[in-house]
């Protein structure tokens, strides 16, 4: 397993946001995290970060890498990379500076390796070659998503964990970089990713876990939760209109 | 009601509205779409006063609207929410929403420091519509709450509740479903309808295309700063340019 | 809430009253009737600051400029001393209103240094314009307040009148603050740009809370000028308006009581400082005091950042406490 997590509990001030959760990650996975405004999707990809203290409960690497409560430079190093929710670019800073900066704390010991590493992400997401000067925060929405997700990659991360990638963008732009994640896998990244565009986020995905009120209340495989009734009606919004575009969002 | 004209706005070479020409009717509800990038958040910021146009006229009910302040056109009655949210995070959820009503007192600086009689009943007064409001949009349990203590998708519902205590004319919405799951959007979606049944106007930005279906009147699409195409949704959905500039080829 | 306020704010009106009764010492007296001016000072410094969230390193500049108003007027010119001390407030508040447009448009460190360099220069203008201030050696023949047949001359009157205009400027204050008009300002020192787009005119109201806070240094400023019935240039400088700044982020910034805690925190501290530094170290000169007010200040800010009186607020995670969110489908 890349990650186990057993009981798992946090709390933000006074509030228990997740509830002795229990879960694994297998290599090469991809598992979507679904649910309501405040049900703990953002505490639980902060937790694992690092960004806060579990109460109980303990988070796992590769068997051997015991991350809880880490502080979240240490659990960097260790191989998870957050792309956090409204992206959090260093908006005054370059493209190339906010990838470089994904990379921190490898660029005394892998120095000769980021060239190629920088390539990669180039590779994936071209239009940032173009940009590679230009202040973060003068890119548009899109693509300061995948800059986001670049500066992630920079830190070569074995588990990516994604905060609302698709929050604010167009159907267009949301499709690609659903193409972008799934080519990812096929690389062998692991990738959790939290979605409230949860059509587009099955699609791609292995795996998915619907939270509520801080517990897993729905997993299974993506194409299981797809045909779930609740599922369909609370998260696909199937009961609506439009089915079309529905699709042009996967 | 508002009309917009040749609108235009560079920033440094760079054309970020060129020439936009729409208008919107009372009682309606307008979905401006389009990649992004293409302008839609500039031409909120022009309609609100935030920036000065360069070239071009917005008229509210034939009130040209080009050189007046924030505040100025806050007080025609034109409220809206932000796509980054900017609420007044140390205040209570309910304290926020009484700001938005701020132009409909006039109890004025020295006349707060007297207290004259009425004001704190014009409080009280205040702060239950405020919760009414939060009602509307499901937040009335957090009313006491501090703003920052809500999750994001709820902050965008607070931002809405506080754009509506002005009793507006006009409400822009910034992109009030992202951070929403669809049956969040579906909720949102009828209270902007049973809004509208009371006589508001909307304009909104939305990228989940489900909901602007769900609730546009009419639709114009924005690429590069311009207006490429404007309708009903049905017509903008099969509209050739609009699928290649935003929505993408169908999928098998 | 609102009466429990009102219970404590009565309280400690009573004490006061009956402070006098008990403490017969003239330098007791004379140290709480300072309290009070610097009180009236940081109130007013305090919903610059802690409300509207624009600072002012300038305070000392109202607070001189006012009792040199009330030293001349009622000294050269020979105006009543009630008369005088009417336009002492008065000229800050129009000195405040000619420059605060300007000076406002700054934002947090310019705006620091802008008032910086305003305090500097009305020091400055003190010392040099010898003709009007007196100069360095100060400004000698204010005769003593005087209403109606009633001579104010000893530090009890003096304390009284002072805390009673603290108390009435604590309940402006109060009611200012609990109003539509507080609402906004916290709402203008949150996201100015919501404040704008809400109809809040924020320039305007900036100034205004600009205006409030020089006419009460002025104020304090005018009653300073005839309790000492001498004033010289040194008080007004700008370690002074770092002073007030200390007083109003010690004590509380936003809230209304703090100011008036940090007043008696600061002053208290630089007496006691005064006494007990030459009892540990004998040869250490004034200034050591300063050592100890920055030490107080770095703990304060490390540990109650907001201030003696400030709500405790979490720190960046906690404030941002998750809630269990109802299914908006289930409503």
């Amino acid at each position: 397993m890349l990650l186990s997590v057993k009981d798992l509990s946090v709390y933000r001030g006074h509030i228990r946001v997740l509830n002795n959760l229990e879960f694994t990650v297998g290599e090469g996975e991809i598992v979507a995290v679904l649910g309501a405004n405040g049900a703990g999707k953002s505490t639980l990809v902060g937790t694992l970060a690092g960004l806060y203290p579990p109460a109980t409960g303990e988070i796992i690497l590769q068997d051997r890498v015991v991350l809880t409560g880490k502080p979240p430079e240490f659990v960097v190093r260790a191989g998870i990379s957050l792309v956090p929710e409204h992206r959090q670019l260093f908006g005054g800073l370059s493209v190339y500076d906010n990838l470089i900066l994904g990379s921190y704390h490898r660029y005394r010991r892998d120095r000769k390796e980021l060239p190629e590493a920088l390539e990669n992400v180039f590779c994936l997401f071209p239009a940032l070659r173009e940009k590679k000067n230009k202040p973060a925060q003068t890119l548009s929405g899109g693509l300061q998503q995948m800059l986001a997700i670049g500066r992630g990659l920079m830190a070569d991360p074995r588990l990516l964990l994604l905060d609302e990638p698709s929050m604010g963008l167009a159907p267009l732009v949301v499709r690609e970089i659903m193409t972008t994640l799934s080519h990812l896998r096929t690389k062998g990244h692991t990738i959790i990713l939290v979605e409230q565009n949860a059509r587009a986020a099955l699609r791609i995905a292995d795996r998915a876990w619907v939270l509520e009120r801080g517990r897993i209340a729905l997993s299974g495989s993506a194409a299981e939760l797809l045909q779930d009734t609740r599922v369909q009606t609370v998260y696909l919004g199937n009961s609506r209109g439009w089915s079309r575009c529905n699709q042009t969002n996967g | 009601m508002l009309e917009v004209r040749n609108l235009t706005k560079t920033f440094g070479g760079l054309v970020a509205v060129n020439r936009a020409d729409f208008t919107v009717s009372s009682g309606e509800i307008l979905a401006v779409i389009g990649p992004n990038g293409a302008g839609k958040t500039t031409i909120f910021n022009l309609i609100t006063g935030i920036l000065a146009p360069d070239k071009g006229e917005i008229k509210f009910q034939n009130r040209l609207l080009n050189r007046m302040k924030p505040y100025q056109i806050a007080r025609l009655g034109i409220s809206r929410t932000f796509q980054n949210l900017e609420l007044f995070r140390t205040m209570t959820v309910a304290e926020n929403v009484m700001v938005g009503a701020y132009t409909r007192d006039t109890t004025g600086f020295i006349g707060a420091m007297l207290r004259r009689p009425g004001t704190s009943l014009q409080d009280q007064e205040r702060y239950a519509e405020a919760v009414e409001i939060l009602r509307g949009v499901g937040l009335a349990d957090y009313a006491d709450e501090q703003a920052d203590s809500l999750p994001f998708g709820l902050q965008r519902l607070l931002e809405i509740a506080r754009a509506l205590a002005s009793r507006p004319k006009l409400v822009l919405l910034d992109e009030p479903a992202a951070g929403l799951n669809a049956s969040e959007s579906q909720a949102l979606v009828g209270v902007l309808r049973s809004l509208q049944e009371q006589g508001l106007t909307f304009v909104l930005v939305e990228h989940d295309m489900t909901t602007v279906m769900d609730v546009a009147d009419r639709i114009v699409v924005l690429n590069f700063g311009s207006v490429i195409a404007s309708g009903a949704p049905a017509e903008i959905r099969s509209n050739a340019e609009v699928i290649r500039a935003y929505l993408g080829e169908d999928e098998p | 809430m609102k009466h429990r306020n009102l219970i404590f704010f009565l309280v400690v009106l009573a004490c006061f009253l009956a402070l006098p009764l008990v403490i017969k010492s003239g330098y007791f007296l004379g140290i709480l009737v300072i309290v009070g001016l610097y009180s009236i000072v940081a109130i007013g410094l305090g919903l610059l600051l802690g409300y509207a969230g624009q600072v002012s390193f300038g305070q000392a500049a109202f607070y001189g400029v006012g009792a040199y108003t009330a030293a001349i007027l009622s000294g050269t010119y020979g105006w009543p001393p009630l008369l005088a001390l009417a336009a002492a407030p008065v000229i800050p508040a129009a000195v405040a209103a000619v420059i605060g447009r300007p000076i406002l448009k700054l934002r947090a460190h310019y705006l620091v240094l802008g008032t910086l360099g305003f305090g500097i220069l009305v020091y400055i203008l003190l010392k040099e314009a010898v003709g009007l201030t007196g100069g360095p050696s100060g400004y000698t023949g204010i005769p003593y307040f005087r209403a109606g047949g009633l001579v104010l001359n000893s530090d009890v009157q003096f304390y009284y009148l002072i805390w009673c205009l603290v108390a009435l400027t604590l309940l402006g204050a109060w009611n200012l603050v609990n109003s539509r008009i507080g609402r906004a300002l916290r709402a203008l020192h949150g996201s100015e740009l919501a404040a704008q787009t809400a109809g809040i005119d924020t320039a305007r109201l900036k100034l205004k809370v600009f205006i409030l806070s020089a006419f009460l240094a002025g104020l304090a400023g005018g009653l300073y000028a005839f309790y000492i019935t001498f004033v010289s240039p040194s008080p007004f400088d700008f370690h002074a308006s770092i002073l007030f700044v200390l007083m109003v982020v010690v004590g509380g910034a936003s809230t209304v009581w703090g100011p008036v805690l940090g007043a008696f925190v600061v002053v208290g501290l630089g007496e006691f400082l005064r006494w007990a530094v030459p009892l540990v170290l004998p040869k250490a000169g004034g200034e050591f005091e300063i050592i100890f007010f920055g030490a107080i200040l770095v703990l304060v800010l490390l540990f109650r950042p907001e201030g003696l009186l400030g709500h405790r607020r979490g720190g960046r995670l906690e404030s941002k406490v998750q809630k269990e969110a109802p299914q908006p489908c289930s409503r």
